[in-house]
């Protein structure tokens, strides 16, 4: 009976149940070895098991359709991390679920699935071993495209399907039995309580089958199947059926939980939720499959991949030593030792003192949680607790990241040529070619690009569009210094690991770039209709990939946008992304339809929404600010002669007059200041009014002025001598806490001129309080005359200050 | 040693005096073999500090069943990495921010270790090279001279003899020449007596170590040395971020405290929860919901809560209607918000009108607590 059953406490009825499920299943004639993807011990087992009993055929869960790619994997110049790769878009939208699935009808559904496989994966192992005993290999897993979760809902993106594995997960944590497990020896992750209880010293495949067995028999009896999974096993078993010659003689490698699958002799289950597929090994043309390199890095699970392994590169080490025989101590020091170096190397100061500190903390930690040989959460607590002087998310930070990228490696798999590749890839290559981008694969090198010759706008264009679907090939650098940085481009090119990762990834969009950054363009602007901000800017970008036939469907989404659209910010910066779409389409002589009454529409759009200013949070002024600028110069600009003016004076005078905010208040007023509707004697009068204002008022008042000189700076040195004097009226009367809750405002507003604009103010108010004349203060402090000079002109500034009651109350 | 039977008459008594039966119960049915000088084997330890299954315990003639309840609430793990570190012979440093556990739980392992969890330095600005090693008793040095019998030990030097555990407060409140007077005692496991030239070393016994705490917001005021550092191992004691436990932790420690203040006011459950979500939502700067709203300077840890809610039970026994009521909460909630920084009053204002406010809406407790909290400011 097993431990495990015991130590979750399940009832014996419970118990006895799973004991003679298990039984029953070990005892079949049919020899099931359960998995887990990506466990070293399972491989290892997995690899004696075969070599034991050297089946005749060994069928594998993996997609049926691959099965044609075996003689790629089993290649001898094909080295893992790969991955079996399979795309597949419904072009012709057979499944109807364009406009469903996905945002727009335009906007087909695809999918592409990977299938990473590790030196130690299983599966990939159980390839190796059938080509050595010499038997059949049958894949029979459902593929992907045919599942229900692509074929009946929200599948819209390519990365919403990882693989099996993930839904498997969710399975095993969501079960009572790893509940109960959890609760009574308190781990603290899944992968903690498999490495705890499989991930330890070598047994015998016998008993570990055993003991695997016994652990997913209770989490399938405690845990929810999803209507897929069911729809996976009841195509699994079919597919054994179908090929299966002697069952003796046969063996399957199934992830632990589908070893209980439901054998039906009757096929009408699930038959109404089956998906068709009759004959899916044979080639779909909306299918496409191959092997693809891939990195330790993408199948790690910090990189967001669920289904992922959390230390790819430890667990290799893992699989090393299982396969040399190395002991449980031997193996824990290289661990150890390897990720006290690689610490070190990127700057921690650690010792080997701190190494063997580790190790021994590691193994006395293991015996303390009841394991036989420490794991990977054993090592890491102990070089934490002996390495990092602090809190491991402060101090320890470093420490950690270096861990991390040293548990995951960089190992970069490699494929046979025989392979081929994408056809998304191979249309990067030719590109490159075609635009010469090509230089010193080791180092990068750089591109200098006249975008007014034609071959090289093509270039660019071509560059861009890298840029903007996340290739990381080439970034451009600014080139201010360059004599003609408006036509020319400057960019560094560089082949990195990830930039043929990132084209498979894009694959099921096209198999050209032009065709993947429409697509992706179809996307993204169908996701940013509520915004027109989002809209406009989607079609700069496109203009900027030389992409100007996207503009015909511009009017359609932008009028979308700007029905759904009421955030002024957003509205501004329309206006401005749709001046330099213009801009960009004559420099092009592209003839579109022309933009002059989208703009005035945007323009207009965004004056309406000046009354929904208020009700912004604070964090959004300063993008209030310069949207209100944009719009000013829009609207003092002559290019556009439609746009309606009276209703943009309109909405600015009723959106001042109903402000409840001061500095945007103040704002406006600057704004109807400069567009000569208001001017600085209205302003001054306005100011004014405060001067017996309680001072909570006051400091609402020096918030207005703030707002004032953050959008007009001109009109107001017109009108300054009357401004200053209502300030100084002002000053006369506050207290000393008031006078430094305005200054504060006072100082903010007069950052927004320019010198010249200080020095014009400064005469102001020399001249207000008749202070000197600017000649004359051409003295330097040290000369006597100018000493002289600088000590009267103090006086007279202290003499002045004296009169505002916040510095005569102080005195 | 401390002075036996003391738990009765004194205001708060050692631990392993409070929980004198269980860890005998624990001793009597430990199956493994402790460390050297080690009361109980590790595992035992584990169980006393986050709580175990019931003990049977043959007290003379009679059997009894020991429970074994929790005393550290937070993650099991930091309890194993520092009796791991203690078994290993390094010094361990329990680090954190104000009122997270850490003298508790070096309380605690002391007792559950060596037995003896007085053995304690206090460190201080006024902290000197005497109180760790050693000072003599001048009258008899005056008139005997120098000699181990006129020798005062520290505490230190009497773990070393014992072979028990020595507890070192605060330990970065000491100056940092003090401090170095650790590193010769945590390398070579001795201290020098230049004095006495024919017995000039006194030895540690096996067992003999050391747990320091430290307050992180101390840190920079008198850093560790390298030196030092590498002697321990630290071990980080976070703030309790999840609701659950801090109200867990809460409802044992008032429990144990209206024992010891023979309280008998009831508190509800509810109001623990309140306070636990007030506390932990100031502390952390984002509500419950979700929402961003700004942190306040002080210390909001999960011993204030308790203090905030002793205070209330103690009221509402001898001043008020004999039920913690949220009115007792507020007036002591502001005084334990609102200390240095008078920032605070404005953060707390803003919080009851943002978040209390809407809440006291559809929820009378958090209506009354609104009410109470704003006329106390």
């Amino acid at each position: 009976m097993s431990t495990l059953w015991q130590q979750a406490g399940l009832n014996e009825q419970l118990i006895e149940q799973l004991q003679q499920q298990v039984q029953t299943r070990l005892d079949d004639a049919l020899y099931w070895f359960p998995v887990r993807h990506h466990s070293p011990h399972c491989a290892f087992l997995l690899q004696q098991a075969i070599r034991k009993r050297r089946p005749k055929q060994i069928f594998i869960e993996l997609p049926s359709q691959l099965v044609d790619l075996l003689p790629l994997l089993n290649d001898p110049k094909t080295k893992p991390p790969i991955a079996l790769y399979s795309s597949f878009n419904d072009r012709d939208n057979d499944l109807g679920l364009a406009g469903v699935t996905t945002p727009s009808e335009d906007i087909m559904p695809s999918l592409g699935t990977w299938h990473p496989l590790l030196d130690y994966s299983p599966e990939y192992v159980a390839i190796q071993m059938a080509k050595e005993v010499g038997a059949e290999v049958i894949f029979i897993d459902l593929p992907a495209h045919q599942r229900s979760c692509f074929t009946t809902n929200h599948a819209d993106e390519p990365e919403a399907i990882d693989d099996e594995t993930h839904n498997d997960t969710e399975a095993f944590i969501s079960s009572r039995f790893y509940q109960l497990l959890v609760e009574h020896s308190g781990y603290q992750s899944w992968n903690e309580c498999w490495d705890a209880h499989f991930e330890r010293d070598v047994s015998d495949p016998k008993s570990f089958r055993y003991q695997l067995a016994c652990f997913c028999a209770a989490v399938r009896e405690t845990t929810h199947l999803d209507v897929e999974t069911l729809q996976r096993e009841h195509f699994m078993w079919q597919q054994i059926q179908q090929s299966l010659k002697q069952a003796v003689e046969a063996m399957v490698v199934c992830g632990g939980l589908h070893m209980f699958m439901e054998q039906h002799q009757d096929h009408s289950y699930h038959h109404a939720n089956a998906p068709c597929h009759n004959n899916t090994s044979k080639s779909d043309p909306k299918e496409y499959h191959t092997i693809v390199p891939y990195t330790y890095a993408r199948l790690c699970e910090q990189s967001g991949y669920q289904a992922g392994n959390r230390a790819p590169y430890f667990y290799q080490q893992q699989w090393q030593n299982l396969s040399a025989g190395k002991s449980t101590e031997a193996s824990l020091y290289q661990s150890v030792q390897y990720l006290i170096k690689a610490a070190r190397k990127q700057g921690e100061p650690l010792s080997a003192a701190d190494a063997l500190s580790s190790s021994q903390h590691a193994l006395m930690l293991c015996q303390l949680r009841n394991r036989e040989r420490p794991i990977l959460d054993d090592i890491l607590d102990a070089i934490v607790t002996c390495c990092c002087k602090g809190n491991p998310e402060q101090e320890g930070l470093g420490l950690l990241r270096a861990l991390d990228q040293a548990l995951i490696g960089s190992k970069r798999g490699h494929v046979t040529p025989k392979a081929g590749k994408l056809p998304l890839v191979s249309h990067f290559y030719q590109c490159l070619e075609q635009f010469t981008l090509t230089g010193n694969q080791d180092f990068g090198w750089t591109h200098k690009l006249d975008i007014r010759q034609d071959h090289e706008r093509g270039a660019s264009a071509f560059l861009h569009q890298l840029a903007f679907l996340n290739i990381p090939f080439a970034h451009q650098k600014e080139s201010f210094s360059a004599d003609n940085f408006i036509f020319t481009e400057e960019w560094h090119c560089h082949f990195e690991v990830g930039t043929e990762e990132r084209l498979i990834e894009l694959s099921p969009y096209g198999d050209t770039i032009e065709a993947v950054v429409h697509e992706q363009i179809k996307q993204q602007l169908a996701d940013a209709q509520q915004s027109m901000q989002s809209v406009s800017q989607i079609l700069l970008a496109a203009l900027t990939m030389d992409l100007p036939q996207i503009m015909m469907t511009a009017h359609h989404l932008c009028q979308q946008a700007l029905y759904r659209d009421q955030q002024f910010v957003s509205l501004t910066n329309g206006v401005v992304n749709l001046q330099r779409c213009r801009h960009q389409l004559t420099l092009v002589e592209y003839q579109v339809a022309p933009m002059e009454p989208l703009l005035e529409q945007c323009f207009l759009r965004a004056t309406q929404a000046l009354l929904h200013i208020s009700s912004t949070p604070g964090e959004d002024d300063n993008a209030i600010i310069q949207g209100l600028l944009q719009l000013t110069q829009t609207y003092l600009g002559d290019d556009l002669p439609g746009l309606d003016r009276d209703c943009f004076i309109d909405y600015l005078q009723q959106a001042t007059d109903l402000c409840q905010i001061p500095f945007l208040q103040g704002s406006f007023w600057g704004i109807l200041m400069e567009i000569k509707q208001r001017d600085a004697q209205a302003l001054a009068t306005h100011i004014a009014h405060y001067q017996y204002a309680p001072p909570e008022e006051v400091v609402h008042c020096s918030q207005f002025i703030q707002g004032v000189m953050s959008t007009s700076q001109a009109s107001i040195l017109l009108g300054s001598k009357a401004l200053i004097a209502a300030i100084d009226l002002l000053l006369e009367q506050v207290d000393q806490m008031t006078f430094e809750l305005m200054l504060v405002h006072l100082r903010a507003g007069f950052e927004h001129f320019s010198t010249p604009q200080r020095n014009r103010l400064g005469d102001a108010v020399a001249q207000h309080y008749d202070l000197s004349e600017m000649e004359s203060l051409q003295l330097s402090p040290t000369t006597q005359q100018g000493l002289q000079v600088f000590t009267q002109l103090d006086q007279q500034v202290a003499d002045i200050m004296k009169q505002w009651s916040c510095f005569s109350a102080a005195k | 040693m401390a002075t036996r039977n003391t738990q009765n008459k004194v205001l708060r008594a050692p631990l392993e005096q409070q929980y004198r039966e269980q860890l005998a119960a624990l001793k009597q049915n430990d199956t493994d073999n402790p460390p050297p000088s080690w009361q109980l084997s590790p595992r035992k330890v584990l169980e006393f500090i986050v709580g175990g299954e019931t003990q049977t315990y043959k007290k003379g003639r009679k059997t009894i069943e020991v429970e074994i309840p929790q005393k550290f609430f937070g993650d099991h793990r930091l309890v194993e990495r520092a009796i791991i570190t203690l078994a290993s012979e390094r010094a361990l440093l329990l680090i954190g921010d104000p009122g997270t556990g850490k003298s508790w739980l070096s309380e605690n392992l002391a007792a559950a270790i060596s037995g003896n969890s007085t053995l304690t330095i206090q460190g201080t600005a006024g902290t000197t090279e005497e109180h760790i090693k050693y000072t003599w008793n001048i009258a008899k040095v005056i008139a005997e001279g120098y000699s181990s019998d006129n020798r005062i030990p520290s505490p230190t030097m009497a773990a070393m003899n014992q072979g028990g555990l020595l507890r070192f407060e605060e330990i970065t409140r000491c100056v940092p020449d003090v401090q170095d007077g650790l590193v010769s005692i945590l390398s070579d496991k001795s201290i020098a007596v230049p004095e006495l030239p024919d017995d000039n070393m006194v030895w540690a016994t096996p067992g003999f170590n050391v747990i320091a705490t430290a307050n992180s917001r101390d840190q920079g005021v008198n850093e560790l040395s390298a030196a030092l550092k590498r002697r321990f191992n630290y071990i980080h004691i976070p703030m309790v971020k999840d609701s659950a436990t801090e109200q867990a932790i809460i409802k044992q420690r008032i429990a144990e405290l209206s024992s010891q203040y023979q309280l008998q006011v009831e508190i509800q459950p509810n109001i623990i929860e309140l306070l636990s979500t007030v506390f932990r939502e100031l502390r952390q700067g984002r509500t419950t919901e979700g929402v961003k709203i700004t942190e306040v300077s002080s210390t909001l840890s999960t011993a204030e809560s308790i203090a905030v809610l002793l205070d209330a039970a103690i009221h509402a026994q001898y001043l008020g209607s004999g039920n913690v009521e949220v009115a007792n909460i507020a007036t002591n909630l502001v005084g334990a918000v609102v200390k240095e920084d008078e920032a605070d009053r404005a953060t707390l204002r803003e919080y009851l009108d943002l978040v209390a406010k809407r809440r006291a809406t559809d929820n009378s407790l958090w209506h009354d607590f609104y009410a109470a909290t704003r006329a106390a400011l």
